[in-house]
């Protein structure tokens, strides 16, 4: 791309979602860049219509005429750059509606070289369809193909799109690797050629030119860096890049109307993970902070983490709230869904509403009952998405409790089940119940889902991008402080007082179980002083810690959730759902 | 300008369907040849399962050594049980042989290892549609069209089939009742309001049905209908609402006439809608159902996706600009629509579905 891009003004941000397709026009609205409109229109990726084009085109007419300023021509087409009656200097799109890359993994232990390349396959849109471990068994005692019959049997049926076989540290062990090389090139020989697969090899580094020779012309071969190159040390760069490229040509090209898109864009069209945790990496690196960016999309689950100058990303394509939304179940009992509801929920009733939901991916909840439950399963999507993240998260100062999560100085919630929550509570409910933060955290919206966009609008312009950011892209919730501790219910977990930049203070008791939220409008501040009894830690470190933080007020106010880490859920239902329900109404929803 | 979601649900439509053979093949129907559902369209060779025989291990010999006692070469076909590698002892009276486990063709031979290809399988493509053959695609299929009733599904599993319709319920709202199934039944496509449990499936399997449909069945049933020997079509959606007014009135109006269903689990990557077809006998032009998509207006007939009017049918009476506040509280954009009824409820623009 060798385009000049300083003299661009104003760009077209779309973003291609598996259920909704969004048009944001980032323009000068005097001495700064602001998000000036935004349209969406239903995605029209899938049957009948195939061409994500036609809700781009239907997006982007709905922005012209709200802004009354043209922007596609009578044929159809982009008018770029922008002239005195209409257009835009440039346009950016991002998507995440491809597709996910079909991979068969394998390796030689699960929960050492797989677990990494887990981790590395799940830093874009890919499924695992087939797992070969000499282990022989996965974690739920599910029997793994580890003979030679099962390895062919499982990549001759599945015909995956790519097969990724790790294993062996460095100059580790050889001969089960070279065993799963030698299935893997046999089962590719039996595939017609336009079928085959491509082997990406991120094992044991000293047996590179081994397993070259034992897969010879069977198959591509792409060999990378060891994922694991020693026991104590991952290394998932190397074929995080590898997956991600073969992911693009593969799957994301392949998007029905992709060529017209990209022939739009000014930029690569990137996957929308990808720009999520660039705006995330942004936020982080503007302050110096500890940020955890969430997107809860139509097609899939993104978490975004930046600790201690360390970035991570993880995609579940499983878990989206659209079509796959009845698929949480293949990972949880039903119970961990209705958990989270203030009523009863038949199970059959549960199961009939996230399959008609899988049926009509488009479709919104439109009773708060159909509302409440959709809100459930995206707090355990978050919490599964979770799991991929947290062995990733370095041990240092920011990680005070071991399965907790580490000190987020802000949590950023986004995707459609976040954005388009009735109620900004219910949004925030959602993520402090899924996230379970700890200590002391800003908590941001990212309503007009502009983070993901900005992302790749800052290829084109980096200061429209941090301009937007900073003014429009994060709706401020406020504040939320957790300790950590446990006590009987009602016992006092907290003192704390607050003084208002006006003069005024108040001071408030908090016993443990109770959510409390306090008043503090977006755009004050206020000093807050701490006191925790001897069993809790607000995130200092230490139990009974006292201290006093300055904290942000926002549409929320300051939410003191004394609930404990984890939250305590009641195993009776009727004290459960009662429960659930005044959380709510704690959160004014 | 709104684009919804759509099913088609008329009486009267041309319809065109391609029928594709997975993989090359041969075409045994030329354009204009008019065929019936039973006949085979195109045929192919699909091949069989792959068997890999670890032939070192099995004879204790070195792998770079084992591939001179296999016998055959790749290529060459082998019968199942039939000496596939060995090699004498010493003295000859310890030999050890290897056997081939299934009939097949030798594909690959290396370091050891046999790949043996199970032997293919003929498929024979039938038309599944009474009607002429409008396009040929050499090796790979055709494509046939054809004049009728077109009912589009939402869910169904169980692939294709052919049979006379048979209503067994009066209303729409009326369940399957394994009452209602007896020897009549044999060789038909069943129609039901909705699925209610097992029981009358169960009964459907003795008296030999050919295809059910229905309105809805509660989603825990599906594991079920997946291992039906009949496929099973669903044109409403999960639960236990009624069968949509004008799916009824069709096929009620279509008893006794011959019906093909075709059954698609819808994946999230795509796919094809389920699909109930009905052939008429139509001597005039009839305008084909391939228009393509169109934006919602008013005046469209529609189906509600979602509670709480799930299933109902209306007619859109308004479009209005801004969003309303539904009972959950959001803001969406909204429908007006107007219930058979008579009542009228803004419902979310993405919970409508439009009907053509």
């Amino acid at each position: 791309m060798s385009q000049d891009f300083r003299t661009v003004e104003s760009i077209l941000a779309l973003d291609c979602g598996s259920t909704t397709t969004q048009a944001l026009l980032l323009d000068r609205v005097g001495k700064e860049y602001r998000l000036v409109a935004r349209a969406e229109a239903p995605s029209t990726l899938g049957i009948p219509w195939n061409n994500v084009m036609i809700s781009v085109r239907q997006a982007v007419s709905d922005l012209s005429q709200v802004m009354g300023w043209p922007l596609i021509d009578e044929r159809g087409q982009i008018i770029t750059p922008e002239h005195q009656l209409g257009g835009v200097d440039a346009v950016v799109a991002i998507t995440s509606g491809s597709e996910p890359l079909r991979v068969v993994l394998g390796g030689v232990m699960r929960d050492v070289s797989l677990a990494s390349a887990r981790r590395a396959l799940a830093t874009t849109y890919t499924t695992i369809e087939g797992l070969v471990s000499l282990d022989r068994a996965d974690g739920d005692g599910h029997e793994l193909n580890y003979d030679l019959q099962g390895q062919v049997r499982l990549i001759h049926e599945l015909v995956p799109d790519a097969i990724v076989l790790v294993g062996g540290i460095d100059g580790g062990t050889e001969r089960p690797i070279l065993r799963s090389a030698e299935a893997m090139a046999l089962a590719c020989s039996t595939l017609p050629q336009n079928n085959c697969p491509p082997i990406i090899y991120a094992g044991n580094a000293d047996l590179r030119p081994q397993v070259a020779q034992v897969v010879g012309s069977e198959a591509s071969l792409r060999a990378v860096e060891n994922v694991r190159p020693s026991l104590d040390l991952e290394n998932l760069g190397p074929l995080q890049a590898e997956v991600e490229e073969l992911y693009r040509n593969r799957k994301l090209e392949r998007l029905p109307g992709f060529g017209t898109l990209a022939a739009w864009s000014s930029v690569q069209v990137l996957p929308a993970a990808k720009a999520f945790a660039y705006s995330v990496q942004y936020l982080a690196r503007l302050d110096g902070i500890n940020v955890l960016g969430v997107d809860v999309g139509g097609g899939s689950t993104t978490l975004a983490s930046a600790v201690e100058g360390q970035f991570h990303l993880a995609v579940r394509s499983d878990l989206g709230l659209g079509c796959s939304a009845g698929r949480i179940l293949d990972h949880i009992a039903m119970e961990m869904v209705t958990r989270w509801l203030p009523f009863e929920m038949e199970p059959e009733e549960v199961l009939n509403l996230l399959s008609n939901k899988s049926l009509h991916c488009r479709t919104v909840p439109q009773t708060r009952r159909e509302l409440l439950l959709e809100q459930a399963v995206a707090r355990e999507m978050l919490r599964l998405t979770l799991d991929e993240l947290k062995p990733r998260w370095p041990k240092g100062s920011s990680y005070l409790y071991p399965g907790l999560l580490p000190k987020f100085h802000l949590m950023v919630g986004g995707g459609g089940a976040l954005a388009n929550a009735p109620h900004y509570g219910q949004a925030a409910l959602v993520l402090l119940d899924a996230l379970q933060p700890v200590g002391v955290s800003g908590l941001a919206l990212d309503k007009a889902r502009l983070l993901g966009p900005l992302g790749s609008a800052a290829m084109v312009q980096p200061a429209l991008a941090a301009q937007v950011m900073e003014r429009d892209a994060l709706l401020n919730l406020g504040t939320v402080v957790a300790p950590v501790g446990t006590a009987r219910e009602g016992d006092l977990a907290l003192t704390f007082k607050i003084d208002y930049d006006d003069g005024r203070s108040l001071r408030v008791e908090v016993p443990y179980g109770s959510l409390e939220v306090i008043p503090l409008a977006p755009g004050q501040t206020a000093d807050m002083e701490l006191r925790p009894t001897r069993r809790f830690d607000v995130g200092l470190g230490m139990r009974g810690q006292a201290g006093t933080t300055k904290v942000e007020g926002g549409l929320m106010g300051i939410i003191i959730d004394a609930r404990g880490r984890p939250v305590a859920i009641p195993d009776d239902l009727d004290e459960r759902r009662e429960k659930m329900q005044r959380w709510l109404w704690d959160v004014g929803s | 300008m709104y684009y919804p979601l759509e099913s088609w649900i008329t009486p009267l439509t041309t319809i065109r369907r391609e029928r594709l053979l997975p993989v090359a093949g041969e075409v045994l129907v030329g354009y204009g040849e008019k065929v019936g559902p039973a006949d085979v369209v195109a045929r192919c060779q699909v091949r069989g399962h792959m068997r890999v025989v670890d032939v070192s291990r099995a004879l204790r010999v070195d792998r770079k050594r084992a591939t001179k006692y296999v016998h055959k070469s790749p290529g060459e076909t082998i019968q199942a049980d039939e000496v596939l590698a060995g090699h004498g002892g010493l003295l000859g009276s310890l030999r050890s042989n290897v056997r081939s486990p299934v009939e097949g063709q030798i594909v690959e031979i290396r370091d050891g290892l046999v790949v043996i290809e199970a032997a293919p399988a003929t498929l024979e493509l039938s038309a599944h549609l009474k009607g002429q053959i409008s396009n040929v695609m050499p090796k790979r299929g055709v494509v046939i069209s054809a004049v009728g009733t077109l009912i589009q599904g939402l869910w169904g599993t169980g692939g294709e089939a052919e049979g006379v319709l048979k209503l067994l319920v009066d209303n729409p709202q009326s369940p399957l009742r394994a009452s209602s199934i007896d020897v009549s039944c044999h060789g038909t496509v069943i129609v039901a309001g909705h699925i209610l449990d097992e029981k009358a499936l169960e009964q459907a399997i003795e008296a030999k049905v050919r295809g059910a449909i229905a309105g809805s069945v509660s989603a825990g049933l599906c594991p079920f209908l997946q291992s039906l020997p009949f496929p099973v079509l669903i044109t409403n959606g999960f639960g236990s609402m009624a069968m949509s007014e004008p799916v009824f009135s069709l096929l009620h109006a279509s008893m006794g006439r011959e019906a093909m269903i075709s059954t698609y689990e819808p994946g999230r990557w795509g796919g094809r809608r389920p699909e109930v077809i009905i052939p008429l006998r139509v001597e005039d032009e009839v305008p084909s159902q391939d228009t393509g998509p169109r934006p919602l207006k008013i005046g469209d007939r529609v189906r509600i996706l979602r509670e709480p009017h799930l299933g109902a049918l209306g007619s859109v009476t308004a479009l209005p600009r801004l969003p309303y506040t539904v009972e959950s509280g959001a803001r969406l954009s909204v429908a007006e629509v107007e219930f058979q009824d008579g009542d009228t409820a803004m419902v979310p623009l993405a919970n409508v579905e439009l009907i053509r």
